[in-house]
């Protein structure tokens, strides 16, 4: 039995301008231990995503609908307020996107990691403390013990998003949800923590999504990469085969538009246009308007995930295969 | 911390002295004279001029000051010319029943805004949010001396609850503590309907702002039981600006009791101020003057401090 399975997510919002459908009909699964990337650009329903499975979507106006959204064979959908608290960081943690504003800040550092080791795993004061002067150590902050007792803004931007992640493992979660959990930090510092997560997932098996903008990172860090595009996934599979046969006009978009340290002198594309508007219905492929890889089919129907290679999906009309890394194929 | 607190602190005595000039300018400026209106147009103008020195308001206005001011140095206040008692001891008297008022006014717009200001938040555009925003209005558009008569005929006259009177009288309605709070219910109510107005405007725009933050969301994901995100993660935010604005209306309900104090028969300082005014009792003025002034500073220091204390990023 995989760990989380997503059937069909659709997160709606009732805005005055109709209903966006933020995210509209996801679906995948994840192993124990197994790390998954999402990408996509800014809009596309990454954290939408992520918030969903959290259920940290504000209903109304929110909606979240799936046919399936499971976490170790239990409904996410049907828990109780007080259910879901229980399960919230101490079984699924969060890491959030912006570092700067996701503390508190008028509480000390120690309060703010101690308060989830006390609610879930029942600790003393004086244990809570000493695992949050651990959780500071290993997410690498000197001086942890003189620290938790300072505020949030006596910390840099790197130095509270290495907090938010102490937070989120304080309680060893099962399941790791890593929002552009590095995108404010020093690639050293980015290095750490990328360290930190494979460690993880090899001594506690925790499952991680990792959602981001950087390819690279994700090409280096997860197993499997899903790639969404309004608010669905247009394309997944194994890492090396996404980013070397990608088999969405998407795909191919992102990787033309992202440097490459081994084809130097590659002049970047960027992919023109704009994403769609999610309040609109879309009958035909949402990425459309801005493809260049457009085939006939795509102007009669809209695409469905089908397979391409073992495991490996895509929802796309047209053959990319001329665009394969030849040298990367086996 | 210290060194700015001290910094303020030096400062008061500067401000005091810009406040004293002007209160005594103004009144000397303006016309009548406190000895003739008290002795009547058919005294001599020997006995006139008699008092006049004896009050030294025959000198120039910035002896009259320096006088004034040495002798308040030495704890002095002077002596009112309309009822030829020590300031000090009309002060002494005075005081006390305007800072009770002022106290159960605040008490009252405290204990009403907050739980009021947070529900209004918490269930925006429900019907409570609504009952709280006419409340609200109905605070800040009715009078308080016309709240006052309103309080009085339906709590005093026609269901009588509370005495209309009895401040300071020292005539206890009641017995023991019930007795001495039942006076001030009324005039409290009166007095801090305004305060309470704009105490749960405050919190609630501040509480909506705080529960739209980033962290409260992270509160939310770390599975923390609701009081806890209510009451630590969101209202020690919300509270920084409300408790500036706490400190600042208290010093501000010590000077403005005249009209409640005059309708409830209460011995405040309001009601000693306005026929200072009316029989141009200089010394008096200016003494009570001073002493509201030095509240009002009082309270925006203390509000400084209590701002440093619940937000951290305040140093001074």
């Amino acid at each position: 039995m995989p760990l989380l399975t997503v059937k069909n997510l659709r997160t709606q919002f009732s805005t005055e301008r109709g209903t966006v459908r933020a995210v509209d009909g996801v679906s995948f699964t994840l192993e124990e231990g197994e790390v998954m990337g999402l990408v996509g650009e800014s809009g596309s329903g990454k954290s939408i995503t992520a918030l969903s499975i959290m259920r940290l979507i504000k209903e109304p106006p929110g909606k979240i609908m799936a046919d399936e959204l499971t976490f170790d064979g239990v409904d996410l959908l049907s828990l109780s307020p007080a259910q879901l608290r229980d399960y919230r960081t101490r079984h699924i943690a969060m890491i959030f996107q912006d570092p700067m504003r996701s503390l508190n800040p008028v509480l000390t550092i120690g309060r703010q990691i101690t308060e989830t080791l006390r609610r879930h795993l029942r600790l003393s004061g004086g244990d809570a403390r000493r695992r949050a002067i651990e959780l500071l150590e290993l997410v690498g902050i000197p001086r942890a013990e003189k620290r938790l007792d300072e505020y949030p803004h006596q910390f840099s931007g790197g130095m509270r998003q290495r907090v938010m992640i102490a937070i989120a493992l304080s309680c060893n979660p099962r399941l790791l949800i890593a929002d552009e959990a590095t995108t404010a930090l020093d690639v050293t510092i980015q290095a750490q923590i990328i360290d930190l997560v494979r460690r993880l997932r090899a001594d506690l098996g925790t499952a991680v999504i990792w959602i981001s903008h950087d390819l690279g990172l994700v090409a280096g860090l997860c197993d499997r990469v899903s790639v969404m595009y309004a608010g669905r996934i247009v394309e997944s599979g194994p890492v090396r085969d996404v980013f070397y046969r990608p088999a969405h006009g998407y795909t191919l978009g992102l990787m033309n538009c992202t440097p490459r340290v081994d084809d130097i002198g590659h002049r970047l594309k960027p992919i023109d246009g704009m994403p769609p508007n999610l309040a609109e219905p879309m009958p035909l492929c949402p990425f459309l308007p801005r493809c260049e890889k457009a085939v006939e089919a795509c102007s009669v129907k809209r695409p469905l995930l089908e397979t391409v290679a073992n495991g490996h999906m895509a929802a796309c009309h047209a053959d990319l295969s001329d665009h394969w890394r030849k040298d990367k194929v086996a | 911390m210290w060194s700015y607190l001290s910094k303020r602190i030096i400062q008061m005595p500067l401000v005091l002295v810009v406040v004293s000039i002007t209160i005594f300018l103004i009144i000397r400026l303006t016309p009548g004279d406190p000895i003739q209106i008290m002795l009547g147009m058919q005294t001599s103008p020997e006995a006139v001029a008699a008092l006049r020195a004896e009050f030294r308001l025959d000198e120039p206005w910035h002896m009259q000051y320096i006088y004034w001011v040495g002798d308040l140095l030495q704890g002095d206040f002077g002596r009112s010319i309309r009822l030829n008692a020590p300031v000090l001891q009309l002060l002494a008297e005075r005081l006390p029943v305007s800072l009770a008022l002022a106290l159960s006014a605040m008490l009252f717009a405290v204990v009403v805004s907050i739980p009021l200001g947070l529900l209004a938040a918490l269930k925006r555009n429900t019907w409570i949010d609504y009952l709280a925003t006419g409340y609200t209005l109905f605070g800040f558009a009715v009078p308080n001396f016309a709240l006052a008569m309103i309080l009085i005929y339906v709590f005093s006259i026609t269901l009588g609850w509370f005495p209309i009177t009895g401040i300071g009288s020292g005539a206890s309605t009641g017995q023991g503590l019930w007795g001495a709070i039942q006076p001030y219910v009324l005039p409290a109510v009166a007095l801090g309907t305004l305060q309470t107005a704009i105490f749960t405007r405050l919190l609630r725009s501040s509480m909506i702002d705080v529960l739209n933050q980033d962290y409260m969301r992270t509160a939310q994901a770390k599975g923390l039981q609701p009081l806890v995100i209510l009451l630590v993660h969101a209202l020690k935010n919300a509270m920084i600006p409300f408790v500036t604005m706490l400190a600042i209306q208290f010093g501000y309900l010590i000077g403005i009791q005249v009209t409640i104090e005059h309708i409830f028969a209460i011995p405040g300082m309001g009601s000693a101020i306005l026929s200072a005014v009316v029989n141009r009792d200089f010394p008096v003025i200016q003494g009570f003057v001073l002493v509201i002034a030095t509240f009002f500073m009082l309270a925006n220091i203390l509000a400084d401090i209590l701002y440093g204390i619940i937000d951290p990023r305040i140093r001074y």
